[in-house]
């Protein structure tokens, strides 16, 4: 519980260093929000009241405190562009977003714990080396180039989904995680292949020490001795991968929005940049840091369910 | 009937196309009850004898012959299932490392129960029952605690307990122990051996014990078989083996043998100038948790300790693992810095050679590199020069020259010990601290490297603290013994003192653990 406790702390120290930093940077960048709004030929006269309307000719720190004491009050500010609350307009997008991310880290678990376990298994035989040079290949292809080759295959040579057809999940559910699965996959493909990787070379590593020959002198099955013994050691390793796996998904899925037209975050997160719409821009990279601060903190539970030597005070 | 039969059996590595035979038309039976010996150097090939009766040498390089008649059925011709229903019911088998062969994500429960879950249909009630039982029957007093534990939570001597008793649960006819003790200190040794022997008498249980220490096979085994280079060389009652060896090889190794005889050298001169002093030293290591604005409470790991070494000295510390002996040998050359007392050093250079030749040598450089490599950094001598006394320390160790652009992974393990010794001794040191420098070599090796150190002090003078847990050893080697036990010295007097009139019951201990006639 004290762990508990700490942690939280920690986590919110984390969270409020991130807000600060977030803040100045777009402090410090040139360019000004008023007059992206009203354009060049803004009048200074007119310019000027718009900056004091929006409050922006506040000192810093009174600006910074403002913004993070609405914040924690659940007020996340008004779009400079829209003109509608950043809270609506992100709770609109999330769910786009989480379905997305979830799908692709689903599939790099289901791809790669099996190919892990199959490749440790035959190491060194056929199969393990087709299985590794294919790894070699797919970890190098970026997300947005497979984007790009499933496009083509899937959505225009084998009519298997319709780029740009994006169907919202409030309409079709169904149709709405179709249209999420070639992009998710794209996403997934790398990732999977790093964890074969991993996993892989974790297996053979435990495979090599002294217990799974005692195991072996129990009478243990080889399958036996893998899935009782040694998968729970071997995952210890590749636990930390697949948490920055999660939020390497999460981040990197801004640019399988764009190669597939999906209205998620990663797309108002784009445009909001452009439109020097900071409110929106500032509120998605804490939700960021805040999902990726929660996911590091799972981790570290499960490493401790995972291994009995890790215990903490 | 007899419990195992290995007849003609030949054991043949197929690595990188050449085939590599490490055990050769051996042969030997094993009564019920038996309690047999296989005694041989590392290399020898008696661990690969005892995989293969347990049907535990399965990889596809390994060719086997002959025939190894487990109760009478051969396991090299048996299907893997029946292979795994004799695995489960008639062998159970122990290992070297007690710490690295049990799961360290499993509770000690579920290990020791395993055989049961896999080849009975017992409840996991009855099976639970059964673990507590042979928990006990180990002599584990906290039997419930133990069972919920994870192994890293167990001292060594537990968990070689916890192996023996989840290689028992079964009830088996055969216990094959592959060198159960050599990992554990000396007084939970000679309890491993009583325990070994009871469980014997007790349950009837054949026991193969395989070892490179013959005093220890001699304790236990009414018999035993001497293997060198795979090959059978001699076999017999181990009394008489013992007092009467027929083969050359069989004598060579009763002799290399630590016993507590002195090497003798000549006596220290009188004048002999303090190389070390140490007063009042108490070391500390951090205790666990403290946090970011509370500070780390610390906790005193060697308490008061006091003495000197004079020049040309050997000095001996004995202990238990745990006991200090590492963190006073760091303490002394400025490893550890968190301590109270003071060091005076008049030594230069003062050296360390460390238990494990094969990982203290940098694998990716030559023994010529390696040893230039103190002269490098601390002296202006040209690299011509530099190979001159690379060449000088060569002859001082007794290596030969050809050696010098050999990798550490090419050579032998007393070769490699040569070269750490002759690594410290570069620079000249008047102090050298030994850790241990033996424990990890064959008895004939370990007899040819104590004799080349007491060669080299007398030589170069050289003052040498040799830690050691053998008191075998130590009592050969040294001038003088110190005694430590949980971070204090609690004795401290001449090599022949401590032996013939020990004072603390610790050092009587250690000294009827060790063997002396007491």
């Amino acid at each position: 519980m004290k762990y508990a406790g700490k942690k939280l702390l920690s986590m919110l120290v984390t969270l409020l260093a991130v807000s600060f930093l977030v803040f100045l940077a777009f402090d410090l960048i040139p360019g000004d929000p008023a007059l992206a709004q009203l354009g060049t030929n803004a009048t200074p006269e007119r310019l000027e009241s718009l900056r004091e309307e929006m409050g922006l000719n506040e000192p810093f720190l009174v600006r910074y405190f403002k913004w993070i004491g609405a914040f924690c009050t659940g007020d996340l500010g008004t779009s400079y562009s829209y003109h509608i609350s950043v809270g609506d307009m992100i709770s609109e997008k999330l769910p786009i977003s989480i379905c997305m991310t979830l799908m692709a880290f689903a599939m790099v678990l289901l791809i790669s714990i099996p190919l892990g376990i199959l490749s440790a298994k035959h190491e060194g035989g056929r199969l393990d080396t087709i299985i590794c040079t294919l790894n070699q290949v797919l970890m190098s292809v970026p997300p947005f180039f497979s984007g790009i080759l499933i496009t083509l295959l899937f959505g225009i040579i084998l009519k298997w989904f319709t780029p740009g057809g994006f169907v919202s999940y409030d309409e079709n559910f169904g149709a709405f995680l179709g249209y999420l699965f070639f992009p998710a996959l794209s996403i997934a493909i790398p990732k999977a292949a790093m964890s074969v990787k991993m996993l892989r070379s974790a297996l053979v590593t435990e495979l090599e020490k002294d217990y799974p020959r005692t195991a072996y002198s129990r009478g243990n099955t080889p399958n036996q001795v893998m899935y009782s013994h040694v998968l729970k050691n071997g995952l210890i390793p590749v636990l930390t991968f697949f948490g920055m796996a999660l939020t390497d998904i999460l981040t990197g899925s801004i640019i399988a929005e764009q190669v597939f037209a999906i209205p998620g975050l990663g797309r108002i997160l784009l445009t909001s940049i452009m439109n020097r719409d900071y409110p929106v821009v500032q509120a998605i990279i804490l939700l960021m840091a805040f999902v990726v601060i929660v996911v590091n903190f799972l981790v570290d539970l499960l490493y401790q369910k995972l291994d009995p030597r890790i215990t903490v005070e | 009937m007899a419990i195992l039969e290995i007849r003609n059996l030949n054991i043949t590595f197929s690595d990188k196309k050449k085939p590599h035979r490490v055990v050769e038309n051996l042969n030997l039976t094993l009564e019920e009850g038996d309690r047999l010996g296989l005694v041989g150097e590392s290399g020898s090939g008696k661990t690969m004898s005892a995989l293969a009766a347990a049907g535990l040498l399965r990889q596809k390089n390994v060719r086997l012959e002959g025939e190894i008649l487990l109760d009478g059925q051969n396991i090299l011709t048996c299907t893997p299932q029946e292979l795994r229903r004799l695995q489960g019911s008639r062998i159970g088998m122990i290992f070297q490392e007690p710490m690295t062969s049990l799961n360290p994500t499993r509770t000690i429960g579920w290990q020791v129960e395993e055989t049961l879950r896999l080849h009975t249909s017992l409840t996991s009630e009855e099976r639970r029952k059964r673990a507590m039982e042979a928990l006990r029957d180990v002599e584990l007093e906290d039997a419930e605690r133990i069972y919920n534990a994870y192994p890293h939570a167990l001292s060594g001597g537990q968990r070689q307990r916890v192996m023996i008793a989840a290689a028992m649960i079964s009830r088996p006819k055969l216990l094959l122990a592959d060198e159960p003790t050599t990992a554990l200190d000396v007084t939970v040794q000679q309890q491993m051996m009583e325990l070994l022997r009871k469980l014997n008498e007790t349950y009837g249980t054949a026991i193969l014990f395989i070892s490179h220490d013959l005093a220890l096979v001699r304790s236990l085994c009414s018999r035993m078989l001497v293997l060198q280079d795979g090959k059978a060389v001699e076999e017999g009652a181990s009394e008489k083996l013992f007092t009467a060896p027929e083969q050359l090889y069989t004598r060579e190794l009763i002799e290399a043998v630590p016993k507590f005889e002195r090497i003798e050298r000549a006596p220290l001169k009188a004048d002999a100038a303090e190389v070390l002093c140490v007063s009042d030293l108490c070391a500390f290591y951090p205790k666990e948790g403290g946090g970011f604005f509370r500070k780390k409470e610390k906790k005193e790991v060697l308490h008061h300790i006091s003495f000197r070494i004079r020049q040309g000295e050997i000095i001996g510390l004995v202990g238990e693992s745990g006991c200090g002996k590492s963190t006073l040998a760091r303490t002394l050359l400025g490893l550890h810095r968190d301590y109270t007392g003071t060091v005076s050093h008049t030594a230069k250079h003062p050296q360390m050679v460390f238990q494990d030749a094969g990982s203290a040598l940098n694998p990716s450089r030559t023994v010529e590199w390696i040893l230039e490599e103190p002269l490098r950094n601390c002296t202006d001598l040209t690299a011509q020069q530099r190979r001159e006394c690379v060449r000088e320390m060569l002859w001082l160790v007794k290596l030969d020259e050809s050696l010098q652009k050999r990798y550490p992974q090419q050579l032998s393990g007393g070769q490699r010990q040569r070269v750490c010794i002759a690594a410290a001794l570069m620079l000249h040191p008047e102090f050298l601290i030994a850790d241990e420098p033996v424990s990890a070599l064959d008895v004939t090796v370990q007899k040819q490297i104590l004799a080349l150190m007491q060669e080299i002090v007398q030589e170069t003078g050289v003052s040498i603290l040799l830690i050691s847990h053998d008191l075998r050893v130590v009592y050969q080697m040294c001038d003088r013994v110190l005694v430590m036990k949980d971070g204090a010295i609690v004795e401290a007097a001449d090599a022949e003192e401590i032996y013939k009139n020990p004072q603390h019951p610790y050092t009587k201990e250690l000294l009827r653990s060790a063997g002396a006639d007491m």
